[in-house]
């Protein structure tokens, strides 16, 4: 268990990774001590997602755009007959319009408690096993932003930085904001 | 109580006599208010003894001793009506129904998990009381028992009391068709209908089993709001639904020509080698996509046929609804249903019925006058209100017609310019039929005094409100001395409408059909403004028109080389008119709403989205909150705008 810190695996070329949640079991169940994220980016900075708040992870294609959403809604697409709202992370964290080729942009489809949407990214980048003793625990390191709310923490690979993000914080405040208007 | 069930067949259970019992509580709702017109029916007395009995066997089955406890005391009363020892007068049906509102709270609890606040020990006291009161009188040795008779009178009495009453000078909703059994012979007055009653004499201190009144208050106002609160959750989306084997069949059978269907295309795909004749292939090709065709769309119609239920679902809970107000309020109303049978989507069902129990309120409450009033008029002292379902086209159509007073329409102009909702100019202009329906505007009530039953100001607008949301439209007429009639039109399905497309380059949205009156070509110039709101003036009458690409922020489109706005699409909403602004009208049709989820629930004109058949996501519009949106923000202006003479602008646009 402890030999098996952080093994990379990579996302295929074609681009389309499919997490099944049958595939749960057995193959992701290292107890409590190890993380499997899927980590992507946002221009040259690496943020993630714990695997199991993930249900799919999609090309970007025919976004609808929805009037008097809020500002960091892209849209509504077409999710194999269901309207699945997709974020814009890059807008939700106020950073600037992304550089980086479209082709490589995805939508990350994650479900909690009723709530499905896709969060657009620049690109997705890994999954990660990695083991709980090498994430920062640290619930926003005092930024005082939109993403300082909806941090989990901070792992480091290597002299890479990976910023864990918390699906239920972030689609929470995502609600708000949204009921807000 | 909810404990103990941990395998999933008990749940089963459990789920089965949860549904049944309700069903059963509300069948018997409407069998004791039935009971209490015709107090002799037999056959009627052996069926709620029956249905009592399965409820009071089935819970003790699953060991829900509440319950148990509760039907118990109820069926030995329920015994004493059916062996003709007892009659079923209001005051014990009151009792009666009062118990059966402390199941619907037990059953309720179940389906909760978590222990309700019910009475039961006074519930069952109230009940004992009442057979031993029944008793007494039946074997007619009063006196000997009388201070449980004149506590058991008192009961009820102090909770009529507490009931608030509006109209406290009110007679007798009806005399008992026939004289109730003689009371104990120190109780005066006797148990009967209505309030008003007089402060409840000091209950007899000898009584062994007493029931002071203030422990009666409480626990009818328990039961009150246990009752309101077991009527809201019963009204939430319940998780499953009952669907006829036949109907099932019939889907059954339609996905069975579907796989046919399906496997000749694959058949068809797949043996392309030495085709030599490639037209007979193309026939066979477009025979078996025609025959496809033709199977989804019965498909389409068999799987809604699943989702239809009985309108009786909603209806059923009227007749006990109407009795409790018209006794309430010392009113004496007949309920008519007529066309329970008709058939709505169930979730149309659902939604539909918070509606119509405003309607009926206030149609009891303002419509329905007391039964001197009734006479005075020359009418038939017993009030009318008929509920009738019928499907017209795609449509179904609800109408609530009373025999009351009418409404006066004078007084709702009157009162919704005072309100401030219309303007003196609005109101010298609109017509009649127009001016009635001002009662569905938000903050609009005519009510000089408030009622606990309506005249809060809230309701009709929230009735519209509601309706809409479901793509149905409400209407009312009225003739005044003569009774109102309201209307209710509702889709079939709300899953799927007849959308317009309309496009506003580069997008495009759709439009329920259901709310377009009609579509014009115009030009640019035919576009007039007044006071900065931009209108059309359509055969002499002033539309107030939306640009959507304003309205959207749709962004303009580099090569547009048509010039933008070429069409107007009027959409009408109750008496309201209004213009969109859109590019064309590519074509019309049917969509199956989705929801956009939590996310974006709630954007004030929008109802959804749909998938069209190239599998792009279109957003449908919510004309009615458009339209709504649109008099809030330019009220001043709109006011001003109807003030001026169309024939003005006529001449001012030539």
């Amino acid at each position: 268990m402890e030999k098996m810190e952080t093994a990379v695996v990579p996302v295929n070329e074609t681009g389309d990774l499919s997490i099944e949640r049958s595939v749960a079991p057995g193959m992701m169940d290292f107890g409590d001590s190890v993380l499997q994220l899927v980590s992507f980016k946002l221009g040259e900075e690496e943020y993630a997602l714990d695997v199991m708040n993930v249900r799919e992870i999609n090309r970007i294609s025919d976004v609808t755009r929805v009037p008097k959403a809020p500002y960091f809604v892209e849209g509504v697409m077409n999710l194999r007959g269901k309207i699945l709202p997709v974020i814009n992370l890059r807008k939700r964290f106020g950073f600037p319009p992304s550089s980086t080729a479209p082709d490589e942009a995805r939508t990350i489809v994650v479900f909690q408690e009723g709530v499905m949407v896709g969060l657009a990214v620049d690109q997705v980048f890994q999954v990660i096993r990695i083991g709980r003793d090498k994430i920062e625990n640290n619930e926003g390191i005092g930024l005082g932003n939109v993403l300082d709310a909806v941090m989990a923490g901070v792992a480091h690979l290597g002299d890479r930085l990976v910023v864990l993000l918390e699906l239920p914080k972030l689609l929470e405040t995502i609600q708000r904001d949204a009921g807000r208007r | 109580m909810g404990d103990g069930f941990d395998n999933d067949e008990m749940k089963e259970i459990v789920q089965d006599f949860l549904q049944e019992a309700t069903e059963m509580l509300e069948g018997l709702d409407n069998f004791f208010v039935q009971l209490e017109n015709n107090p002799e029916d037999k056959t009627l007395l052996n069926e709620i003894f029956r249905t009592a009995h399965s409820i009071k066997g089935s819970a003790g089955f699953i060991g829900l001793t509440r319950i148990v406890e509760v039907a118990h005391h109820a069926e030995n009363v329920l015994n004493q009506l059916r062996s003709g020892n007892m009659r079923a007068e209001p005051a014990v049906i009151d009792i009666i129904l009062e118990a059966m509102d402390a199941l619907k709270v037990l059953v309720n609890e179940v389906k909760l998990g978590e222990q309700a606040d019910v009475d039961i020990e006074g519930i069952n006291m109230k009940l004992d009381l009442l057979l031993q009161w029944g008793e007494d009188t039946g074997s007619g040795e009063a006196a000997k028992e009388e201070p449980a008779g004149e506590e058991m009178a008192a009961a009820v009495r102090e909770e009529q009391a507490i009931d608030r009453v509006s109209a406290a000078s009110s007679p007798p909703a009806s005399p008992p068709a026939s004289p109730p059994p003689p009371p104990p012979a120190a109780v005066t007055p006797p148990s009967p209908p209505p309030p008003p009653a007089p402060p409840p004499p000091p209950p007899a201190s000898s009584g062994p089993q007493r029931v002071t009144p203030a422990a009666s208050r409480e626990e009818a106002q328990g039961g009150e709001a246990a009752g309101a609160r077991g009527g809201e959750t019963a009204g939430e989306a319940d998780q499953t639904i009952r669907v006829e084997i036949s109907r099932l069949d019939s889907v059954m059978n339609l996905v069975g020509e579907l796989v046919l269907g399906r496997n000749r295309l694959v058949k068809l795909s797949g043996d392309v080698d030495g085709v030599v004749d490639f037209e007979q292939r193309i026939k066979e090709v477009a025979e078996a996509i025609s025959q496809l065709n033709r199977v989804t769309t019965d498909l389409q119609t068999a799987v809604i046929k699943t989702r239809m239920q009985p309108i009786k679902k909603v209806l059923g809970k009227f007749p006990r609804m109407v009795r409790d107000l018209s006794r309430k309020m010392g009113k004496n109303i007949r309920l008519e249903l007529v066309g329970e049978e008709t058939e709505l989507d169930k979730s149309v069902i659902e939604e539909i019925g918070d509606p119509l129990v405003h309607i009926i309120r206030n149609s009891i409450d303002h419509g329905i006058e007391l039964p001197d009033d009734r006479i005075a008029h020359g009418k038939d002292p017993e009030g009318m209100v008929r509920i009738s379902a019928y499907q017209e086209g795609n449509s179904i159509v609800i109408e609530i017609n009373d025999d009351g007073r009418g409404i006066d329409v004078d007084k709702v102009k009157k009162k919704a310019v005072e309100r401030g909702i219309i303007s003196e100019e609005d109101s010298r202009r609109m017509t009649e039929a127009e001016a009635v329906n001002i009662i569905f505007l938000p903050g609009f009530s005519t009510a000089d005094k408030v009622t606990d039953v309506s005249g809060r100001g809230v309701g009709m607008d929230v009735v519209r409100t509601n309706i809409s949301k479901i793509n149905g439209s409400v209407e009312v007429s009225t003739q005044k001395g003569a009774g109102s009639t309201f209307t209710i039109r509702l889709p079939l399905t709300i899953a799927i409408i007849q959308a317009l497309m309309v496009t506003i380059q580069p997008e495009t949205y759709a439009i329920p059909l259901a709310s377009v009156v009609e579509t014009v070509k115009i030009t640019e110039k035919d576009i007039k403004t007044i006071s900065g709101s931009e209108v059309l003036n359509l055969r002499q009458q002033v539309l107030p028109l939306i640009r959507l690409r304003d309205e959207f922020k749709v962004p303009q489109e580099e090569t547009g080389g048509t010039s933008p706005g070429s069409y107007v699409v009027v959409v009408q909403i109750g008496s309201k008119n209004l213009g969109l602004v859109v590019d064309r009208l590519p074509y019309q049709e049917e969509v199956v709403i989705k929801s956009m989820g939590p996310v974006l629930a709630g954007i004030r004109g929008l109802a959804g989205a749909t998938i069209t058949g190239d599998g792009k996501v279109v957003i449908i519009l919510d004309v009615g909150e458009i339209l709504q949106d649109l008099s809030l923000r330019t009220r001043g202006a709109t006011a001003q705008m109807d003030g001026m003479d169309p024939r003005v602008l006529g001449s001012a646009a030539r």
